[in-house]
């Protein structure tokens, strides 16, 4: 049985329907081509696939597309404005903080969500907010740095 | 995950009614963080998902002195620990509920989903053992109170009859001084499961302990309350016989994670840290 | 001194990365996509009795369902002894043995659960030690008839795959000049590469039943012909595109899962089939790190130096060696670590076991090696009294030294990497502990490693220059993280002066990029490397030559400037890049020439076989790259966790192409060591892994880091492109075995094996129990002490 829903996403509008076995990554990837956020372990361990729902970072492996009806998400397309990247996608280039790029829109994301609740986090503080995000490759130093220079910037 | 029916009720009367209809083909979705995850491995193959969290009772978090403080069954995990009157009055609940899983599961999981998961290490059980917390029930014939520790059977099992839904956890005032702390062993720094834990509440000199992921369920340290209780001076010597006693009252199991041996000394270890620490929370 | 390479020039793919457009194979969508799930072996060594679709092939929306008898073609990169999916018997738990291709992933899940499978289960083995004794159940009665490359010597009725011998100077006469001998034994369990991104694949087959293969894989033209042999095909009828690949560290090498959706969509003739693994099958049926058994006999004088070794390396190499083989051969070859020793014994054994497949993980068997190796050289040192940074400065390869396979060596940067290290450790400086129950300890270990290929491998570029002065790079190096499309792009901007954001590097599809051989083993800064850097002189040749004419100028007399060709002489005197890229044009108005496409092939220079018998070779591998790490630690005495404060690593890479993402590899590897020394161990009980997830199988968080310093040594490599070498597996090889080392050096106690996890260090703690040197005796035939059970945890 589908579900009507209605959300945001990435400030527009969107109506759809869903089955109810659809979990909100797999709605965001098939049905919207936003395929920015990741399946890494469809088990909420790895990270990769967050995006924010109402202001916070969740796992959307995690949360049915259902229960999207009626809110506001942010992926990680919705970062850049009008092409000017975010300071944080910039920060990230311009540190090497992303190698495979995989864990990199789930890193951005739960590294937004932080600096949209606290725009002047700590280094505990960030690396709380990506605690959950896992990466193989970088070794994590430079994604710290890169978020807190995006911080220094937005200040 | 295989196709469900999906309904989200505003009222508990409904709740009531569809758990009531459908008895164990419903499963409650809360915060979705086990549900999912035990759906996705087929695990469990539910008919009918019942979504919660549009009941406005089930939201609300807070705190009266008459009552104590009021964890409704949606309130997540990060916002028991932001929330200002938990931080004051119940710190050991925000610690423990802080080491649960990451910063993202956290925005969705819930300390009443913790509770009702009745994982042998949910991190944020052993802690409630200790505030002596009641889970609050509802049903057609009317809202009960159960001791937590009466309400958890055993892995997976809690004391809740067909048609009943879990409001909220309710915890009575602490009167007095008193401190607490949560010590979590686990492999990893961050998200990852308990390999042992140690609750440790000391409230006008009388202490409670529980210790998790070392039986089926959360265990009160009796043998290890008694011997704290009596004791004038803590500190590392004076400790040894609660130590021990701790190590001696836990029947845990070896698994992939740890081996039992290990498990019962960091029992001890962790009888002796979370009690030094809930010393130093004490005001 | 250069302009492009050595400068830290931001990743070309960063933008597309960051904005999350960067496609990734399951990503991918297509028209009439059909989705694939394969079905698994329960049992670790059973044969298959029947196997009966008909159910599955039943379900509505079902649309292909293959078996073994469909895929019956063994391959193999180094010895053909797998199929796709099992034919005749299932060789270990978690083996495909049939898919399905349906409309949704949902139907596809439902369609593999109604597959039957009858097995008769077979006598299994689970470790090394066991599969080499002579009653042991064989998994491959056929070894005696795969085919498989001459430098490998299996031993067909056995379970023994792979054999490599080195018998270097006269072991016996070592052994008697030395002052002590000692025998140590260390082991290294399975572990998984968890790349952040699980294996992916989509085929499509045409009605001419061309095939075309999106995969995620390090080496598109290796995944062709695996696929051509597989299948009988052409190689001019499969074509393999590789997307953004979300990491690889060995794991997407070679084949895993492309040759199953080959007869998928051979039998949905036009619609493509994606077969994309979770978590769970990601860590069990694609490949793993082989486990390692190794024991090292030493031979040492009492000044320090070591005039003999002998060292034995059982490999548990799982179900299918096909690629494991070449690891037991590079584990052999490099089997003493970086030092100079004149008499060396060393067996390298390659053995099948009833468990997932062993295959390539960055390092290469470098990693389980030096395990060993380095734990050993700090045993033998305690025993003489010797510190061990100093005893590996005296047995380090020097200048002019020579090789466990008696290559002679010049340009050797180790000691220069033991000499950063021991200073940005502060070796010696004895540190303070937080607080009571805690110790501090340092440890060092050092590495070496040369890519393990094939001697005669070959990469290839080709380089376009456009109209308007950009250029086109095309290259089948595969950037799978490490920032290879950055760096070639610098190398063919420096020969070109061309800008590197005036480069487009196009990647990964066979059917346009020019052959490279795989991206694997470190190779591809060095070897597309100087593939790029001959096809931008290729190209510029042909644009100095054309300028010649059209500058009437000889060609001598001119150079490449700021993507002008000018006179040396007379800088007014120049044409631009722009208006020679479609050839040159002459006063009356004909052309001549036509486009610029520089062309280049390169295969490292010189590399030969080594003595079947004596592993002897003057020149078995192209390059070594040489490098060095030292930690501090503080344990926990009360619960045995170990806490890496600061780990110091020093590199050299010969050349930095691009600083920046160079260290950025070694921090990367860094925290990968960290994972493989601390957390990470594929648990297994009878072949079953119990951990296959991120809830059991954890690797390192953001918590885990230490504070790292990263020393960047240069000693040309003076075949490498601009001298650079490899650096990308070299980075994770010694994390393991310094905290090891440091572990004795803060408690005196040794864990011989991995991980060093804190419930080991708790028992050897309470225990006092350690598996030091078994001091087997002095020369003087008198029996030693310090006898200590010598087994393995």
């Amino acid at each position: 049985m589908k579900h009507k829903i209605s959300f945001t996403v990435n400030g527009e509008k969107v109506h759809m329907e869903v089955e109810a076995n659809k979990t909100l990554l797999r709605m965001l990837r098939e049905d919207l081509n936003l395929t920015g956020a990741k399946e890494g372990c469809g088990a909420g361990e790895c990270g990769s696939c967050t995006v924010i729902v109402d202001g916070k970072a969740v796992n959307s492996c995690m949360m049915l597309a259902v229960e999207a009806d009626g809110k506001d998400i942010i992926t990680v397309e919705g970062l850049a404005k009008n092409g000017v990247l975010d300071p944080l996608q910039q920060s990230f280039i311009n540190n090497a903080a992303l190698q495979c790029g995989y864990c990199t829109p789930g890193m951005l994301m739960s590294a937004k969500a932080l600096l949209m609740r606290n725009p002047n986090p700590s280094e505990d503080d960030i690396k709380e907010a990506i605690g959950g995000n896992l990466c193989r490759c970088t070794g994590y130093k430079v994604i710290v740095d890169a978020i807190k220079e995006a911080a220094g910037q937005i200040n | 995950m295989k196709k469900f029916q999906y309904v989200k009720p505003s009222t508990l009367d409904e709740v009531s009614d569809i758990l009531l209809k459908y008895g164990d083909e419903a499963r409650i979705l809360n915060g979705g963080t086990d549900l999912l995850v035990r759906m996705r491995d087929k695990m469990i193959t539910p008919g009918v998902v019942v979504d919660i969290k549009s009941v406005p009772e089930l939201r609300e978090l807070k705190y009266t002195k008459e009552e104590g403080l009021f964890i409704g069954a949606a309130v997540t995990m990060n916002e028991v620990i932001c929330s200002d009157f938990v931080l004051e009055r119940y710190r050991i609940l925000a610690e423990a509920a802080h080491e649960v899983g990451s910063y993202q599961l956290r925005n969705r999981a819930t300390v009443v989903g913790n509770v009702c998961n009745a994982s042998p290490s949910g991190d944020t059980i052993a802690p409630l053992y200790v505030l002596s917390a009641k889970v609050k029930i509802f049903s057609k014939d009317g809202i009960r109170l159960v001791p937590i520790e009466e309400f958890i059977l055993g892995v997976r099992k809690i004391a809740l009859n067909p048609g009943e839904v879990v409001m909220g956890l309710q915890i009575p005032d602490i009167e007095g001084k008193s401190g607490g702390a949560y010590y979590k062993h686990s492999r990893r720094k961050d998200v990852d499961l308990a390999t042992v834990g140690v609750a440790a509440f000391c409230n006008e000199g009388k202490w409670k302990i529980a210790y998790s992921a070392v039986a089926p369920t959360i265990l009160r340290g009796h043998k290890a309350e008694e011997l704290l209780n009596k004791l004038e001076k803590i500190d590392e010597e004076t400790l040894i016989p609660a130590m021990d006693a701790a190590a001696s009252e836990v029947s845990p199991i070896s698994d992939v994670r740890a081996s039992k041996e290990y498990r019962i000394d960091m029992v001890r270890i962790g009888l002796k840290r979370a009690v030094l620490a809930a010393l130093e929370q004490y005001k | 001194m250069y302009k492009y390479v050595g400068q830290s020039v931001k990743r070309v793919d960063g933008l597309d990365k960051v904005t999350g457009y960067a496609k990734y194979v399951d990503d991918l969508k297509m028209p009439g996509m059909l989705y694939a799930k394969i079905k698994t072996s329960p049992y670790a060594h059973a044969r298959i009795i029947k196997v009966d679709t008909s159910k599955a092939e039943a379900l509505e929306g079902v649309k292909a369902v293959i078996t073994g008898k469909d895929v019956p073609n063994r391959v193999g990169l180094y010895l053909e002894d797998k199929t796709f999916l099992a034919t005749d018997k299932v060789r270990f738990i978690g083996e495909p043995v049939a898919a399905v291709a349906a409309v949704t992933p949902e139907i596809a899940e439902e369609a593999v659960e109604l597959i039957e499978v009858e097995y008769e289960e077979l006598p299994a083995v689970f470790s090394a030690m066991d599969a080499i004794k002579h009653d042991a159940p064989l998994i491959h009665e056929d070894l005696g008839n795969y085919k498989y490359g001459s430098i490998f010597f299996p031993k067909p009725g056995t379970n023994i795959s792979n054999h490599y011998k080195i018998r270097k100077g006269d072991i016996e006469k070592g052994f008697a000049e030395a002052d002590y001998i000692m025998e140590n034994e260390f082991y290294v369990p399975h572990i998984q590469h968890a790349p952040i991104e699980n294996h992916s694949v989509i085929a499509l087959t045409e009605p001419s039943g061309k095939v075309t293969v999106w995969s995620s894989c390090q080496s598109p033209y290796a995944v062709r012909k695996a696929l051509s042999v597989a299948f009988n095909l052409p190689l001019n009828k499969i074509r393999v595109i590789s997307p953004a690949v979300g990491g690889g560290f060995g794991g997407k090498a070679g084949t895993t899962l492309e040759g199953i959706t080959i007869p998928l969509s051979q039998k949905c003739m036009g619609r493509p089939v994606k077969l994309t693994y979770t978590r769970e099958e990601d860590m069990v049926c694609s490949f793993v790190r082989q486990g390692c058994l190794a024991r090292i006999k030493t031979g040492v004088k009492k000044d320090g130096r070591i005039v003999a070794e002998e060292n034995t390396f059982y490999w548990e190499g799982g179900a299918y060696t096909e690629y494991g083989v070449n690891i037991t051969r590079a584990g052999g070859y490099a089997s003493t670590g970086p030092y100079d020793i004149p008499n060396v014994k060393a067996d390298s054994y390659c053995v099948y076991t009833n468990q997932p497949v062993g295959g390539p993980y960055r390092g290469f068997g470098m990693s389980e090696i030096h395990f060993a190796i380095e734990q050993n050289l700090d045993m033998v040192a305690a025993e003489l009294g010797i510190d061990p940074v100093e005893f590996r400065k005296i047995n380090a390869i020097k200048e002019g030294g020579h090789t466990v396979t008696g290559q002679q060596l010049f340009n050797v940067g180790i000691t220069k990497c033991i000499e950063a290290v021991e200073k940005d450790i502060e070796w010696g400086k004895k540190e303070k502990p937080s607080g009571p129950n805690k110790v501090r300890g340092k440890g060092i270990a050092c590495m070496y490693k040369a890519p393990s290929q094939p001697n005669n491998v070959a990469s290839s570029a080709l380089i376009k220059i456009n109209e308007d002065g950009t250029a086109n790079l095309l290259v089948t190096a595969m950037d799978i993280g490490q920032g290879s499309n950055t760096a070639l792009a610098q190398i063919a901007a420096e020969v070109l002066t061309i800008p590197v954001e005036k480069i487009s590097v196009v990647t990964g599809d066979t059917d346009v990029t020019p052959y490279e051989w795989q991206t694997v083993a470190s190779r591809i800064t060095y070897c597309a490397g100087n593939a790029v850097k001959k096809a931008a002189e290729d190209a510029k040749e042909q644009m100095l030559k054309l300028a010649s004419i059209g500058l009437g100028l000889p060609a001598e007399y001119l150079e490449l400037r700021d993507e002008y060709v000018v006179s040396k002489i007379y800088p007014d005197r120049k044409i631009s890049i722009a208006d020679l890229a479609l050839g040159l044009t002459m006063p009356d108005g004909s052309g001549i020439h036509g486009p610029i496409i520089g062309r280049g092939s390169f295969i490292p220079p010189n590399v030969r076989n080594t003595d079947k018998e004596t592993g002897q070779g003057e020149k078995p591998v192209a390059f070594w790259t040489f490098g060095a790490q030292a930690v501090d630690i503080e344990i926990d005495l009360e619960t045995g966790q170990i806490e890496v404060l600061k780990v110091a690593a020093a590199y050299d890479v010969g050349k930095a192409i691009n600083p920046q993402l160079c260290q950025a590899q070694i921090e990367g590897g860094i925290v990968q060591g960290l994972g493989s020394a601390l957390l990470e161990h594929q648990i297994m009980n009878k072949g079953k892994v119990l951990n296959p997830n991120f809830v059991d199988y954890k690797i390192p968080a953001v918590r885990d880091v230490p504070e790292m310093i990263v020393r960047i040594i240069e000693v040309p490599e003076e075949t490498g492109p601009y001298g650079a070498r490899g650096v990308g597996e070299p980075a994770m090889v010694p994390t393991a075995p310094a905290i090891a080392n440091a572990i004795y050096n803060a408690l005196g106690i040794r864990i011989n094996s991995l991980p060093l996890t804190a419930e080991k260090v708790l028992y050897a703690i309470k225990n006092n129990k350690s598996v030091s040197c078994k001091l087997v005796k002095n020369n003087k035939g008198e029996d030693g002490e310090g006898q200590v059970k010598c087994g393995i945890n």
